[in-house]
């Protein structure tokens, strides 16, 4: 729990830079764009009012002009070669009248001559002096003055001729009938055979032009307005109202005559980031100008984008507050519940794995608590078969060993068998030996045998022939006895007839019959022996014509064994070389039993420490139900977040000095256990040991030299391979 | 003395064998044994009659007795003999031959070890058996000769008797 909270600092921290970042670009972007859009807005702005102005004004004014041209051309038209009008004086003030009314910016109109022009009515003046007539305005017509003098107080025709007949005057301020008005003066002069006779004038207020630009607030009055002359200003916002009329060298705000009138363009930049725009007034005919300059500055212009972007950055705030409250409580959501998959993980961790991993939700938690939950009953499973293998290895082992012991035996068993049957097998040489010479003999005998029983055979044929001799002599001796035998009867039968007299005749005949009787009795025997001994005697001939083949093939059989016997003897070297092979053999086997004994053990270390580390598992389903139990009770408790934690810190430290005696608890049975096996290991090895040694001294010496046979004594790394496949 | 003679004359019997049956005939009827000679067949008689023999220069017709007792008749042997008998036929005492498997003995019995024939129970007509006598443990049946030549076939026997 080392890292509580940091994935929700992470989360909460891409969140707010994720929406932060964005928002920030475009904020800058936006202001920046927002910025050039106010200057250019201001800009057009400014522009646009700077033509009204002028345009307006240049209406105005031009309209005056054109009327004031077109007077003095009539005038100019109605002058003879002498500079004398056609007019009268009364006709003119009519005229000038009507121009009065016609124009409505014209104060006053007047019309100068030179002396003896113009109906000659004046004569005072010089040819250079211009003389006034009475002059005209709203009020009435006004008696002489001398405007010109009063204005330019020089020679005005060498100025009207120096200025292609044009007089343009700055704007002043005259007093006429008591009000101080800003007017400009402008005159036409009246030529007479190209020369100059006389100039007509009009005084124009350009009060109004004061009125037209005051009227305007020009971004929110922070606009500076200003009409401009060669002379001074004529004109300016509310502002700077004090210092209309002025000369331009009193102009206000550091602005230089030379800045102000001789950079007419059309826009510039100032230092402060001010701007300033210049747009002139074209007056028909008139080679003077004036000009509208308005000067904007920065601040004001940006003014309204600065709130817009106050507005912005405030509005981002909100949402970053938004977004972070919300990624607050969905993180924390996501977090309790990887907490909670944590915690049961730890309980996995310290080898629990009945454990449930129930987190609720539609999401990748879930299915991350899911596939924890199909793992660790997996695990379960697994270990739990793993314990019962463990067990069964455990158990294998032992049966393993004990197995090697007997494999051991075994070899020394075969060991002593192969030195027996080694033995055994010399014996059956000499044996195969003795038969060889044995069967010469017989083979020998057999053929005496034969001659022998040939001989014999003709014997019997003798003796037979000679038997059927003494049947027929025989016979005849019974003959002879039957023959008697009824001689005595017929003796006894005369013997009886005769009565009392023949009596002794009838014992002899008796007698005579007794004795023809015994000897038919003895003939009967002697030709029953007779036809025996015949028979017998024939069986004889026979059996011996018989056992003569009999005996010729049993001389060559005789031989035959005699071959097999050699045969024989190849085949016991073939064996006693098979057995040098044993021996190898039985020696590697030796070996190999001893490498299974050490294997053997390290397979019961193996087994052992398997056990012991599968044991760490805890697959006992009542405990796990009793901490699962706990662990719900703490689940509760995770949302109340900081202090719970630290409560929970607390308690695994004394949960792992619990686990750390339990661990030394662990190690003094693996102490104890550690000896026993060591026990074990000595006994089992001093067995092994005894057990080699012995099959050793019984096995004898390896063979250096194997002519015959399959050659088992290749190189090491081969014969292991060749033992594997034997 | 003479009553004795009789006795022993008349207590004389000459046994022999037919097939396996022992039979014994008075020695007063028998005159001679001889061995098997051969017969000389005599044309168109009975089977009881074998034939005739030359006996010391007379004719001696033979019959098989083994065919009187409708016996299986055993074949010749060197035993088989010719009994010379002396029968009574027709108060007449004639010469026979008869055939027999084997002479045994001429045995002498008193008068009280003769037995009577059995009535009943034997394949033999009791008529030829005068009685039963008991010798080495065998018994022997005596046979009446005469009887048994008095039939049909004994005259027949005379009838086809050539004459000497």
């Amino acid at each position: 729990m080392k890292n509580t909270g940091s994935i929700r600092t992470k989360l909460i921290s891409i969140i707010g830079l994720s929406v932060l970042v964005p928002i920030i670009i475009v904020i800058i972007i936006s202001s920046l764009k927002l910025r050039d859009d106010a200057i250019i807005l201001a800009k057009t702005n400014a522009k646009t009012n700077a033509e009204i102005y002028s345009k307006g004004i240049g209406q105005d004014l031009n309209q005056v002009f054109k009327a004031l041209n077109t007077f003095t051309d009539i005038l100019s038209s109605t002058m003879d070669e002498n500079g004398v009008s056609n007019f009268d004086l009364e006709q003119i003030h009519q005229m000038e009248n009507k121009f009065l009314i016609e124009n409505k910016q014209v104060l006053t109109v007047f019309l100068n001559f030179l002396p003896n022009h113009f109906n000659k009515i004046d004569n005072s003046g010089t040819n250079e002096t211009l003389t006034s007539f009475k002059y005209i305005n709203k009020k009435g017509v006004y008696s002489y003055l001398d405007r010109w003098n009063y204005n330019f107080k020089s020679d005005v025709v060498s100025y009207l001729k120096q200025h292609n007949g044009q007089i343009f005057t700055e704007p002043y301020k005259d007093f006429l009938e008591g009000d101080s008005l800003l007017m400009i003066s402008y005159g036409k002069a009246i030529y007479s055979n190209n020369e100059i006779s006389g100039v007509l004038g009009v005084d124009i207020s350009i009060d109004w032009i004061q009125n037209y630009i005051s009227n305007t607030e020009l971004f929110n009055g922070a606009a500076q307005i200003f009409i401009v002359s060669d002379g001074g200003i004529i004109n300016a916002d509310n502002k700077n109202k004090a210092n209309v009329g002025k000369n331009i060298t009193d102009i206000i705000n550091g602005y230089q005559k030379d800045d102000l009138f001789e950079n007419f363009n059309e826009i510039e930049v100032l230092e402060e980031g001010d701007f300033k725009f210049t747009v002139p007034v074209n007056f028909e005919g008139v080679d003077k100008a004036w000009y509208v300059i308005i000067k904007v500055p920065e601040k004001s212009v940006l003014k309204d984008t600065n709130w817009l972007l106050g507005k912005r950055i405030g509005l981002v705030s909100l949402i970053l507050l938004l977004a972070l409250s919300i990624a607050y409580i969905y993180t924390n959501k996501i977090i309790t519940r990887i907490f909670k998959l944590s915690k049961i993980a730890e309980k996995v961790a310290q080898g629990n794995l009945d454990v449930s991993f129930e987190v609720v939700g539609n999401d990748e938690i879930e299915d991350l608590s899911q596939s924890l939950q199909t793992m660790v009953d997996k695990f379960f499973e697994i270990i739990k078969n793993i314990k019962k293998t463990t067990e069964d290895l455990y158990k294998s082992g032992n049966a393993l060993s004990e197995t090697a012991i007997k494999l051991s035996e075994g070899a020394s068993e075969q060991a002593s068998s192969t030195e027996e049957v080694s033995a055994s097998m010399e014996q059956l040489n000499a044996n195969i030996e003795q038969n060889a010479e044995n069967s010469k003999l017989a083979d020998a005998m057999a053929q005496k045998s034969a001659t022998g029983i040939e001989i014999s055979s003709k014997n019997v044929i003798a003796t037979t022939s000679a038997m059927g001799d003494i049947a027929k002599k025989i016979s005849i001796i019974g003959d002879i006895a039957f023959q008697t035998n009824i001689l005595a009867l017929n003796a006894s039968v005369e013997a009886a007839r005769a009565g009392q007299y023949g009596k002794g005749f009838g014992v002899v005949a008796k007698e005579v019959g007794k004795l023809a009787d015994n000897s038919k009795v003895a003939a009967a025997d002697i030709n029953d022996i007779t036809s025996k001994s015949f028979i017998s005697a024939k069986k004889s001939g026979e059996l011996l014509d018989q056992i003569v083949p009999d005996i010729k093939k049993t001389a060559l059989l005789v031989q035959e064994i005699t071959n097999a016997s050699l045969e024989q003897r190849a085949g016991t070297d073939q064996i006693n070389n098979a057995l040098q092979q044993l021996n190898n053999v039985t020696q590697q086997n030796a070996a190999s039993a001893e490498q299974l004994a050490m294997n053997v053990e390290a397979l019961n270390s193996y087994a052992d420490e398997l056990t012991k580390l599968i044991g760490f598992f805890n697959l006992d389903k009542e405990n796990n139900e009793k901490e699962n139990n706990d662990f719900a009770q703490n689940e509760d408790d995770i949302d109340n977040s900081n202090y719970k934690y630290k409560e929970e810190i607390n308690d695994f430290s004394d949960f792992e000095s619990d686990m750390k005696e339990i661990e030394d608890d662990n190690e003094y049975d693996e102490k104890l256990e550690q000896k026993e096996n060591k026990d074990f290991k000595i006994d089992f090895e001093s067995k092994i040991e005894k057990k080699i040694s012995k099959t050793q001294e019984i096995l004898p010496k390896e063979p250096k030299d194997i002519k015959r046979g399959f050659n088992f004594n290749l190189g090491n790394e081969d014969s292991d391979d060749e033992f594997e496949k034997f | 003395m003479i009553d004795e003679d009789i006795d022993q004359l008349t207590n004389s019997y000459l046994s022999f064998k037919l097939s396996d049956e022992f039979f014994a005939v008075h020695v007063s009827k028998v005159l001679n044994i001889l061995e098997l000679v051969p017969i000389t067949k005599v044309p168109k008689s009975s089977d009881v009659l074998k034939g005739v023999i030359n006996l010391r220069g007379s004719v001696l017709g033979v019959i098989d007795i083994r065919m009187k007792f409708n016996e299986i008749i055993s074949e010749n042997t060197k035993e088989t003999c010719i009994l010379v008998l002396e029968v009574l036929i027709d108060n007449e005492m004639v010469e026979v031959g008869a055939i027999v498997d084997s002479v045994e003995e001429v045995i002498e019995v008193k008068e009280n070890e003769i037995q009577p024939p059995l009535s009943v129970g034997t394949k033999y007509k009791s008529e030829f058996i005068t009685g039963l006598l008991k010798s080495k443990d065998k018994f022997i049946m005596i046979l009446d000769m005469d009887k048994i030549f008095a039939f049909d076939h004994a005259s027949m026997l005379l009838d086809d008797m050539p004459e000497t």
